[in-house]
């Protein structure tokens, strides 16, 4: 169900396995509003999955990824026009 | 950002069956999770993606451990009273004994997702328990019936007694509570009329 599943950290060197989960508050409120972002994720070859919690408050972005930082993700949706900041513990 | 830590899902899990148990459903979210569960929102979206991903992983945790338990001491190959009887107490016991759990894998028939549960659980169970079943007819301890039919004989009558015992109540609100005899005589009048 979770594809999700392993996920290493940036300090930790990525034996096996490099992805990582980055999470981000956005305000992409609606599905409708989704489809801008969407062609800008899918074509992202360091994306391995992403997905909208569109029933959050914060309408989390949350994006696995194997080699991009926050930052580059911030910028791809700031570019769609909209708010992203990222999420930390 | 860090390894998928089995302790912390584990408490995440754990306080979302209580919130759910306690408000239903509706009464869980991923931001009432964090704040109840002492953590950023941020630390649930790294194992799951929304509350669907989580309550699905949570029905499919506690339905298998609800297997697990009821297919310790239970053989596919005794004879049908026995295994019956078997699984009626195992059942009853899991039931009576971990409340909350049982209330949430119930509740969970009436929410939206069951649909979505169908295809997440492996086959043993499914497959003990039709070796049990087919054996039984086999050896003409049983009668052949749809598998719904003997699901709804051999299984619900048990359910629906522990289901009053847990609320303490019966159908008409009186005080209920199960003992072992009712229990018992409850199992005799299944097995007699399953008997060809």
């Amino acid at each position: 169900m979770n594809q999700t599943t392993t996920k290493q950290t940036f300090q930790q060197a990525p034996a096996m396995d490099s992805r990582q989960v980055l999470v981000f508050k956005t305000n992409i409120l609606l599905p409708a509003m989704g489809i801008f972002v969407r062609p800008l994720l899918d074509a992202m070859e360091d994306i391995i999955q992403w997905t909208i919690d569109y029933a959050d408050c914060d309408h989390v972005l949350r994006v696995v990824t194997t080699g991009l930082n926050a930052r580059e993700i911030e910028d791809i949706i700031l570019q769609a026009g909209f708010t992203c900041e990222e999420l930390t513990d | 950002m860090r390894n998928r830590d089995e302790n912390k899902v584990d408490a995440l899990l754990k306080k979302a069956l209580d919130m759910i148990v306690q408000h239903g459903f509706e009464g869980l979210s991923m931001q009432k999770l964090a704040k109840a569960a002492g953590v950023s929102p941020a630390t649930i979206y790294i194992y799951f993606k929304d509350k669907e991903a989580l309550i699905l992983e949570l029905y499919k945790l506690e339905c298998e451990k609800y297997f697990a338990h009821i297919l310790k001491g239970f053989d596919p190959e005794m004879d049908f009273a026995t295994g019956l009887a078997t699984q009626w107490k195992s059942r009853a016991s899991y039931v009576i004994d971990n409340p909350d759990k049982a209330h949430f894998m119930e509740h969970f028939w009436f929410n939206p997702l069951k649909v979505k549960s169908v295809k997440m659980f492996g086959k043993h169970f499914g497959e003990v328990m039709h070796r049990f079943h087919n054996k039984a007819i086999e050896n003409k301890e049983l009668v052949s019936m749809p598998l719904e039919v003997y699901w709804s004989v051999a299984f619900a009558p048990l359910m629906n007694l522990v289901r009053f015992h847990k609320a303490g109540v019966n159908m008409a609100g009186e005080k209920f509570a199960l003992t072992n005899e009712m229990l018992m005589q409850t199992l005799a009048l299944v097995l007699k009329a399953l008997k060809p």
